[in-house]
C-alpha cells in the first residue's frame, strides 16, 4: 500500500467513522481512525507512514478540529498533509479558509462528493 | 296788530341785548348748516373769539379733532333736529387751543310750519374750581368705596416706612385682620419669621422705591397663623412734588392655584419617575427578549447540527448500499450481513427520533412547567440503572465508574426525569473528564435525598459555576463540546420542579462535584 493511499479520518461519531471507513476502504484507501484531535496527533506521531490526506471534523470533545489544525501546521513533519474539513456547521467555505484547509465537505455529505474531494486532494 | 308787532320787536331787541350781555354763558345762533350767526359776550369770554373772528365759521371749530373725526358736531345737530334739543358734557377747545369741560345745549329753531330755521346753542364752562373739587371729591369717594368693597384682592396703602394706612374688605377677608387691628402696624406682620429675618419685606420696599414697583410670590401669614400663597405687587406712590407718600399694595391669594400647580408638578414628577421605571423595565424586557431570540437561534443551530450526525450515517450507509447494488456487488447483502444493515439503519433512525423527542422536551421545559409523574422508588436503584444505560459511552471515553450507596434512599419522584438528570451528569463527565474515575454517591441528608456525581476532571472556575446552568452555556470553548448546551439547564429545571436544587462545586484542577438535592416527598413547588 503506497503512502499516498492512506487517509486519516478524525471524527467523534463512531457510526460516521464506521461508514466513512467502509466507503473509503471499498475504494481501495487505507483508513486511520481518530475520535478527536488529540488521538489524531498521537496517531501521526506514532505512524510508520504518514497519511496522504486528513479528513477532519471540527466540533469534537477533548481537542477540536481548529486546535488540531493549528498544531498540525506548526509541526513541519505534518504541515504538508492536505486537509478536508467535514462538518455540519454553516459557513462552510468561510471555515475552510479560516482553518486553511484544501477541501470542505458538508454533513450529511454525498458519497460522490466525498470521493471527488478525496481523489483530488490525495493525488 | 301794528302796536302788537311794535311791542314784539321791542321785546326782541331787549332779549337780544340781554343775551349779548350775558357773560357766564356762551349763547349764539347757528344757521341750518351749523355756521355761526351771532356771538355774545359770554361766548367771547369763554372761547376767546371776537365776533368778527368767528361769525360765519362752522361751529365744529370748538370741537376736538377726535370729535370732528367721528362727525360728532353733525351728530349733535341731527339729534337736535329730531328731538328738538341736544345736551351733553364734553371737552371743547378755546381759541388759544386750551381745553375746557363744557355743558352744551343745542336747540333746533323751527318756524310755525315746522321748517328748520337754525339752532340756538348755550355753552357753560364747568371747569370752574369749585365744580372740579366737587367732582374730584366725588371721584375719590367713588374710588375709595370701590377699593374698599373689592373682596377678592387685598388692596391697601403703606406709609413710606411700611406701616399700614388703609385696609379694604379683600384685605380683611384674606389676611383676617379688621381695619382697626391692623392700621398702623408694620406690614412685615404678614411675613413668616424666617422671611422677616431674611429681610424680605425690606427688600420689597427697597425694590419698589428703586424701580417704582416690586412683585413677589410667596407664602404669607394670616392673623390666625395659617399660611396662604400670595402674589404681591407693591407700587411706590408719589405726590405732585415727587415726594414719596407711601406704597400701594395689592395682594392676591393664589393658594388654590399654587396647590394645583404643586400637585401638577408633583404628578408630573411622579409621571417622569414612572416613565423612567417603565423605560428601564422595557429595556430589561427587550434585553431578555433579545437573549431569548439569541437562545432560540442557538438552539436551532445546535439542534440542526445534532440532527445532521445520525443523518450523515444514514445517508452514507444508504448511498453505499445503492452503489453496491448498482455495481452488482452483493457481498454486503449476504443473509448474515443483512440483519446488520437493518440494525445500522434502525440505530440512526432511533438516534434521530430520540433527538427530535429531546428537542420537543426542551421546548416544553423552557416554555412552561414540567408535569411530574410521581412514584415511590429507591434513588440508588435509579442511579444504578442510569449508570448501566450510560455504560457504553463511559467505556468509550475511558471512564471508570464507581457507585457508592450504602442503603436505600426512598422518595416520591418522577423516575424518567431523574434518570434524565443522572444520564446527563454522566454524559458530561464522559465529555469533560474522559479517562478519569467517576463516582456516583447517593445518601440521605437531613431526611432529604442527595445524589452526587464526582468527575475528577479539570474542574470549572468558580466564576463559571452558576453560568453553566443557564441555557446554551458550556464550560469550555464551544467547538470542543458537542450537544446542545441545555443538559444542565434542563437538569436544574427538573430539580426545581421537584422542589429540589442542583449545584456544582469545583475548582480548576480539582474535578467537579454536581450535587442534586431532592426532598424525600418530591412534592412539586
Amino acid at each position: 500500500m503506497s503512502k499516498q493511499k492512506l487517509i486519516l479520518l478524525v471524527e467523534d461519531d463512531a457510526d460516521i467513522r464506521r461508514n466513512m471507513q467502509r466507503l473509503l476502504e471499498s475504494e481501495g484507501y487505507t483508513v486511520m481512525l481518530a475520535e478527536n484531535g488529540q488521538v489524531a496527533l498521537d496517531s501521526l506521531n506514532q505512524a510508520q507512514a504518514l497519511p496522504g490526506l486528513i479528513i477532519l471534523d471540527l466540533m469534537m470533545p477533548v481537542m477540536d478540529g481548529f486546535t488540531f489544525r493549528t498544531l498540525q501546521q506548526g509541526d513541519s513533519r505534518f504541515a504538508q498533509i492536505p486537509v478536508a474539513i467535514m462538518t455540519a456547521d454553516g459557513h462552510l467555505e468561510e471555515k475552510r479558509k479560516r482553518i486553511g484547509a484544501q477541501g470542505a465537505l458538508r454533513k450529511p455529505a454525498d458519497i460522490n462528493d466525498i470521493l471527488d474531494v478525496v481523489s483530488q486532494l490525495i493525488n | 296788530m301794528k302796536n302788537k308787532s311794535e311791542n314784539l320787536s321791542h321785546s326782541e331787541d331787549l332779549l337780544r341785548g340781554l343775551i349779548e350781555a350775558v357773560d357766564e354763558y356762551a349763547i349764539f345762533a347757528l344757521d341750518t348748516e351749523g355756521y355761526i350767526l351771532t356771538w355774545n359776550l359770554g361766548a367771547q369770554k369763554l372761547k376767546g373769539y371776537k365776533p368778527e373772528d368767528i361769525i360765519g365759521k362752522h361751529f365744529s371749530i370748538f370741537y376736538t379733532t377726535e370729535d370732528i373725526e367721528r362727525r360728532h358736531p353733525q351728530y349733535e345737530l341731527d339729534i337736535a333736529i329730531r328731538r328738538g334739543k341736544y345736551e351733553e358734557e364734553g371737552w371743547r377747545i378755546r381759541k388759544d387751543g386750551s381745553r375746557f369741560w363744557a355743558n352744551v345745549t343745542i336747540t333746533a329753531v323751527k318756524d310755525e310750519n315746522g321748517n328748520l330755521r337754525g339752532f340756538g346753542k348755550v355753552t357753560r364752562d364747568l371747569s370752574d374750581r369749585k365744580h372740579t373739587e366737587e367732582a374730584l371729591r366725588q371721584s375719590q369717594e367713588r374710588y375709595r368705596l370701590l377699593i374698599e368693597s373689592v373682596q377678592d384682592y387685598a388692596i391697601f396703602m403703606l406709609d413710606p416706612r411700611g406701616h399700614v394706612t388703609t385696609w379694604n374688605k379683600g384685605a380683611e377677608r384674606n389676611q383676617g385682620y379688621a381695619a382697626e387691628e391692623i392700621l398702623g402696624k408694620h406690614f412685615s406682620i404678614f411675613y413668616s419669621p424666617e422671611d422677616v429675618q431674611a429681610g424680605r419685606p425690606d427688600r420689597e420696599i427697597q425694590e419698589a422705591m428703586k424701580y417704582g414697583r416690586a412683585e413677589d410670590e410667596g407664602w404669607r401669614v394670616r392673623k390666625d397663623g395659617s399660611k396662604f400663597w400670595a402674589n404681591v405687587v407693591l407700587t411706590a406712590v408719589y405726590d405732585a412734588h415727587d415726594k414719596l407718600v407711601g406704597f400701594s399694595k395689592v395682594t392676591r391669594n393664589l393658594t388654590e392655584r399654587k396647590i394645583a400647580e404643586d400637585a401638577l408638578k408633583n404628578a408630573y414628577a411622579q409621571l417622569e419617575t414612572r416613565i423612567e421605571e417603565r423605560t428601564r423595565e422595557l429595556s430589561k424586557a427587550k434585553d431578555r427578549l433579545e437573549e431569548a431570540v439569541k437562545a432560540r437561534d442557538q438552539f436551532f443551530s445546535m439542534a440542526s447540527h445534532e440532527l445532521k450526525t445520525p443523518l450523515s450515517s444514514l445517508k452514507l450507509q444508504t448511498q453505499i448500499r445503492c452503489r453496491n447494488v448498482a455495481r452488482g456487488n452483493f457481498s454486503d447483502f449476504a443473509p448474515d450481513k443483512l440483519l446488520d444493515l437493518c440494525r445500522d439503519d434502525e440505530k440512526q433512525i432511533d438516534r434521530l427520533a430520540a433527538l427530535v423527542e429531546r428537542m420537543l422536551d426542551i421546548s416544553r421545559i423552557s416554555s412552561g412547567s414540567i408535569d411530574l409523574e410521581l412514584e415511590k422508588f429507591d434513588l440508588c436503584e435509579l442511579a444504578a440503572d442510569a449508570a448501566n444505560q450510560m455504560k457504553p459511552i463511559l467505556e468509550q471515553s475511558g471512564n471508570q465508574l464507581k457507585m457508592s450507596c450504602d442503603k436505600k434512599v426512598i422518595g416520591m419522584w418522577d423516575r424518567l426525569r431523574l434518570s434524565q438528570i443522572v444520564t446527563n451528569l454522566l454524559a458530561n463527565a464522559a465529555k469533560y473528564a474522559p479517562g478519569k474515575d467517576v463516582e456516583i454517591r447517593v445518601f440521605e441528608k437531613g431526611g432529604d435525598a442527595r445524589l452526587e456525581v464526582i468527575d475528577n476532571g479539570n474542574g470549572i472556575a468558580t466564576t463559571e459555576l452558576n453560568r453553566i446552568f443557564e441555557p446554551f452555556e458550556r464550560v469550555t470553548d464551544q467547538t470542543t463540546a458537542t450537544g446542545m448546551g441545555l443538559g444542565l439547564y434542563i437538569s436544574k429545571r427538573i430539580a426545581e420542579a421537584h422542589g429540589g436544587s442542583i449545584r456544582a462545586e469545583s475548582a480548576p484542577g480539582k474535578g467537579t462535584t454536581f450535587v442534586l438535592d431532592l426532598p424525600a416527598t418530591g412534592s412539586p413547588v
